[in-house]
């Protein structure tokens, strides 16, 4: 279960496109964090494995270019939609498996998180 | 874009954003040190002595005010700060940018916009223009 989730919680929709916005952003900057890592093992391949390695990093970098043009688009949506225009987000919340995006998100919506010096644990999934 | 190196002072409250801004920053060749709070951040500016400081507004804690405030009362704002904030007024700004920020960049923002501020922010500062409005 998501410690963090929150009953009842309702966020203006400008906001929760935002708060996603930033997540792909987030996830855009993590993908090239991996292209660069996968640049640096691909100098220490043979040359017969560079080529489907190299397949692998330009899939890597376009998946970098799509969460970036997602995120740009998020954003500019969220510029579009009335501040009082809200909705509830505890559900779609609870919905997050991965604990530490659940947290942040629920944190950056106004559900409060564990304190802000916790050290959160990236990878924790949290299992039903 | 590829900047100079550097050690960057990083402090958002928001673990997104932070998050955001290190992984682009390190990417870029940067030294980046990052904070949640003011008293962090006086710690990292302590130990680190960056060459650059990026500032939330709204930082838990002191909040930017604060924090500029406590650097020129202990002689420790000798590098450029940009600002970042999300509804930010020209009242803000103004105090802000007389405590001694250089710069701000209103949120939301791409990882792609905050490289380029940076390495505006990089630059030597114009004598004549210390404050630099932008993107308001």
């Amino acid at each position: 279960m998501n410690v963090f989730a929150v009953s009842r919680l309702e966020a203006p929709v400008a906001t929760t496109l935002d708060v996603v916005a930033w997540e792909m952003e987030l996830a855009a900057a993590r993908c090239l964090m991996l292209d660069a890592m996968l640049g640096r093992v691909m100098g220490r391949l043979a040359d017969e494995d560079q080529a489907e390695f190299m397949e692998g990093m330009h899939i890597v970098d376009l998946l970098s270019q799509q969460l970036t043009g997602l995120s740009s688009f998020t954003r500019k949506m969220s510029e579009k939609v009335p501040i009082e225009v809200s909705a509830q987000v505890d559900e779609a919340l609870q919905g997050i498996t991965l604990g530490a995006l659940a947290d942040r998100m629920t944190a950056a919506l106004g559900g409060g998180e564990k304190g802000i010096n916790e050290r959160e644990s990236a990878g924790n999934v949290d299992l039903f | 874009m590829k900047t100079t190196a550097s050690r960057i002072a990083v402090a958002d409250t928001d673990r997104t954003v932070l998050e955001l801004l290190q992984i682009r920053l390190e990417l870029s060749g940067h030294r980046v040190y990052v904070s949640r709070d003011s008293a962090e951040l006086m710690e990292a500016v302590k130990n680190a002595r960056p060459n650059a400081m990026i500032l939330d507004y709204n930082l838990q804690g002191a909040g930017a005010k604060g924090v500029m405030e406590e650097l020129r009362r202990k002689s420790l704002l000798t590098f450029p700060v940009l600002l970042m904030g999300r509804n930010l007024t020209p009242e803000n700004l103004q105090e802000i940018m007389q405590l001694g920020a250089r710069s701000c960049i209103v949120k939301p923002f791409s990882g792609q916009d905050i490289l380029e501020r940076v390495s505006w922010l990089m630059r030597p500062a114009p004598a004549a223009r210390p404050v630099h409005y932008l993107n308001v």
